[in-house]
């Protein structure tokens, strides 16, 4: 992949979750508001593009035996970064998130993208790779949330959508009503690259 | 010298040569019409109010199946008239005053996602309708409270309220009502699910021409009676009877209608039975331990899932295996 695809592949053909099918966990449990998965996908983008970084730069030192174990402390290092910063500056983001920032740890499209990319790439390309899928992540998080808060609860970053005389498909925010916006997206996306004869699933 | 020989013809097909006759829309019709009391009754005791339901379900039900039909191809047609079953089917556990758009958003959810999004009649795991209906009652509870809906109309015979009471009360509520009443269905419930004996009638028809296994049905009852019994024996106070079980809320309902549903009830006659009563002692669990006064829905729908497993029961192979020779 040269630079440009790189910096471009996370927005569809590799979009997280759908395409990947990893981070399925966030994807689920913080989208019940658009305002979480903007967060949560903003941070873990943080954490992928400088994880990104260190992977790629220490590609060489890093024992091919231990390399899970050292991407582990390298993206806990980042994700403690990510908490602690999120705790001063936007409090009640943090606690709406609560367990799931730290949980980003072992989010899988992090340890995905060390492993299958940034490893084995130059520093630049890694690092627009990171980029690429945290955004493309970003976009898919606040997509469901914006969904499931706007049939759920009717409203969309906390302001009211309908008028008064709406009652609120509540089955959307909870846990099973992110089940079924997330399994109908993947279904539509699909169906789309389907009929545009796009070779979407991986190999 | 060459003859040719007589041309004969062979038709070449698979199984099965030979048809009764029966069809799919065929099967469709029979549950209908056994749902047809029911119908009759629950226009006679709320009025058109019960029949708007029923007609606006099924409307919108055949409306969404043709409409996805239109969009895309599969091979579940609207003219099997399994989507109409369904609407009935919704329509009858709704409340008699339910609202024009929570009709219409549990017939979309009832087809569309318990339905089609599996592949259509044959396919789906869990029944649509308890399903669509799951989903109704857990965004919109307030919306579905029988009771508030039937004061809100005008009916034209007293009824009972016998979930309630015995959930409120315990089982001295019991001798506030006649076993008569609920037989009758003069209880307080959706459009159709506590109709007793109209749906008994419907229920004993289907048995009568075998479209439905009687396995269901009595190990559905059995269980209803056994865990209510039992239940009795440990906390006599707070229990009701075992026949007060079988004969208020949707239990008919459910062990005749909901659980013998052809796609998602087991099809060996032992898994049958341990199916129904399975459904039969989730039902009085939930009624007794749970938030939901009727259990039914959650009973069918947790059944359902288990249904592949229970099908993996089989009738033992007969002969000897044949010993794997090195």
């Amino acid at each position: 992949m040269n630079f440009r695809q790189t910096l471009t592949h996370g927005f569809w053909r590799d979009l997280p979750p759908f395409r990947l099918v990893l981070g399925l966990c966030p994807a689920l449990a913080v989208t019940a508001a658009a305002e979480n998965g903007l967060g949560m996908g903003l941070a873990v983008t943080f954490v992928l593009i400088f994880s990104n970084m260190f992977i790629s730069l220490l590609r060489r030192v890093i024992p091919d035996k231990v390399r899970i174990a050292s991407f582990i402390v390298v993206i806990a290092t980042l994700v403690v970064l990510v908490e602690l910063v999120m705790k001063a500056y936007f409090f009640p983001l943090s606690q709406q998130l609560g367990i799931y920032i730290p949980l980003i740890v072992v989010n899988c499209i992090i340890l995905g993208r060390a492993e299958a990319f940034a490893s084995r790439n130059p520093v630049h390309l890694s690092m627009a790779d990171g980029l690429s899928v945290g955004l493309g992540f970003t976009m898919s998080l606040t997509l469901v949330g914006s969904i499931r808060e706007i049939l759920g609860a009717g409203t969309w970053f906390g302001l009211a959508v309908f008028s008064e005389g709406f009652e609120a498909f509540s089955f959307m925010v909870k846990a099973p009503g992110a089940f079924l916006c997330l399994g109908l997206m993947l279904g539509l996306m699909n169906a789309w690259s389907r009929r545009r004869g796009e070779i979407f699933i991986q190999t | 010298m060459y003859t040719e020989a007589p041309t004969t013809k062979f038709n070449v097909a698979n199984s099965p040569h030979w048809h009764d006759g029966s069809s799919l829309s065929g099967i469709q019709q029979a549950w209908l019409l056994a749902l047809l009391p029911a119908i009759i009754a629950s226009t006679c005791y709320f009025g058109f109010a019960a029949l708007r339901v029923v007609a606006l379900a099924v409307a919108a039900s055949v409306v969404a199946e043709v409409t996805w039909n239109a969009l895309v191809a599969n091979r579940d047609h609207a003219t099997n008239f399994s989507s109409v079953t369904l609407g009935v089917l919704l329509a009858f556990l709704l409340p008699v005053g339910a609202e024009w758009w929570l009709v219409l958003v549990g017939s979309f959810l009832t087809v569309i996602i318990g339905k089609k999004l599996y592949g259509g009649w044959g396919a789906y795991p869990v029944h649509p309708v308890a399903l669509g209906y799951a989903i109704l009652v857990v965004s919109w509870p307030s919306r579905l409270d029988y009771t508030a809906s039937l004061v809100a109309q005008t009916w034209s015979v007293t009824m009972v309220e016998p979930m309630r009471l015995v959930r409120t009360l315990g089982a001295s509520a019991e001798a506030s009502f006649g076993f008569t009443d609920l037989v009758l269905g003069r209880q307080v419930g959706g459009v159709g699910n506590a109709l007793v004996l109209w749906l008994l009638l419907g229920g004993l028809f289907l048995l009568l021409i075998r479209e439905i296994p009687w396995q269901i049905p009595v190990g559905g009852i059995l269980g209803v009676l056994a865990c209510a019994w039992l239940l009795g024996l440990i906390n006599p106070e707070g229990t009701a009877t075992p026949v007060f079980h079988l004969l208020a809320g949707s239990t008919v309902l459910m062990v005749f209608f909901l659980a013998p549903e052809h796609t998602t009830s087991p099809v060996n006659p032992w898994p049958m039975f341990l199916y129904g009563l399975l459904m039969g002692i989730l039902l009085v669990l939930i009624r007794t331990f749970s938030n939901h006064s009727d259990g039914a829905i959650f009973a069918v729908l947790l059944a359902n899932l288990c249904s592949p497993l229970l099908d993996r029961i089989t009738p033992p192979v007969v002969g000897r295996e044949v010993q794997d020779v090195a």
